[in-house]
């Protein structure tokens, strides 16, 4: 069973520009972590390196204690990842992406019978709401067997209805997995969020509450 | 996997055919025409597409990443077939030129 990820003193630099120094953090299943940093920061670059797209100059990344080579998360499905960006076929229909994702019929009938699903399967995926998009993309993802989950901005630019509709799923979806979630809708994240931290000069930095993001210099 | 297949071999069509409607004035025969263009798809072929689908729908290779393929496994696979299908119908053509 894989329930604790860790991640010791990841470091990336681009040119002479150093984005991580120093990024240490352990995800358990059944928390969601939440991540924070002003733009620039490393946040999508910290979770790319996680999942392994971006190759990182020093990373010591384990799960349950042993290490596993980046390489092997996406190979190994270790890590399920939620893109700033849609990444969906644009020109197929809802109700054709959703076998891409799932073979077996009751595992689509999960997907086809979520709420606002239904409504929306016989659209093209180009023509969905932000709303719909970012739900259903967050549906078929987490959905998918990885233990562990990293989301990039599932808030942003969604309308309040779906958003209420994410932080629900999100309260169940814990259950069974352990998720990274980086938004600058902070209220949202500290909403939803067991722990957090806060990237700043490359460097990570645990923050319990409000008090701390503003400590941290990431609220005013 | 199939999607991407489709949408790589696409873009690696359509270049190859204009490839080979552009050079067919220079080609002695139809057929001799139809090999080569046949060659440079299963040989390269495959790349062009990758860069037609980089090009244009880069973003989706995060879908398959979740599906847990890699990059490499996905154009590999691709250019094997393609490779294997362009040379099945080249060697299929050959005894008309």
């Amino acid at each position: 069973m894989k329930h604790m990820l860790q991640l010791y003193s990841a470091q990336k630099s681009f040119g002479s520009k150093k984005v991580l120094l120093d990024v240490s953090l352990g995800l358990s299943k059944g928390e969601i972590l939440g991540l924070f940093g002003p733009n620039g920061s490393g946040k999508s670059t910290l979770l790319k390196i996680l999942f392994g797209t971006l190759k990182a100059d020093a990373i010591d990344l384990r799960i349950n204690e042993q290490p596993i080579s980046p390489e092997s998360v996406i190979p190994e499905q270790y890590i399920g990842y939620l893109p700033q960006d849609s990444f969906l076929p644009k020109r197929l229909k809802v109700r054709d992406i959703i076998p891409l994702f799932f073979e077996h019929g009751d595992d689509q009938d999960a997907i086809f019978r979520a709420p606002f699903v239904e409504k929306i399967t016989a659209q093209v995926a180009g023509t969905l709401s932000m709303g719909e998009l970012r739900y259903l993309e967050l549906l078929l993802i987490a959905n998918l067997d990885h233990p562990f989950l990293l989301l990039d901005e599932p808030f942003s630019m969604i309308e309040p209805l779906y958003k209420e509709k994410i932080k629900e799923f999100l309260f169940v979806l814990k259950e069974k997995k352990g998720i990274l979630l980086t938004d600058h809708y902070y209220q949202d994240v500290l909403e939803v969020s067991d722990r957090n931290m806060v990237l700043k000069d490359g460097v990570s930095y645990p923050a319990a509450k409000e008090q701390d993001l503003i400590n941290l210099g990431y609220l005013r | 996997m199939w999607t991407y297949y489709r949408d790589v071999t696409l873009y690696a069509l359509t270049i190859c055919l204009l490839f080979g409607i552009a050079s067919a004035p220079v080609r002695e025969s139809v057929a001799g025409g139809i090999i080569t263009t046949l060659v440079v798809f299963a040989v390269f072929g495959t790349g062009l597409g990758v860069l037609g689908f980089h090009y244009f729908q880069k973003q989706q290779y995060y879908m398959y990443y979740n599906l847990g393929y890699t990059k490499r496994y996905l154009i590999s696979r691709v250019w094997f077939i393609n490779f294997t299908l362009g040379c099945f119908f080249a060697l299929l053509l050959s005894p008309f030129i």
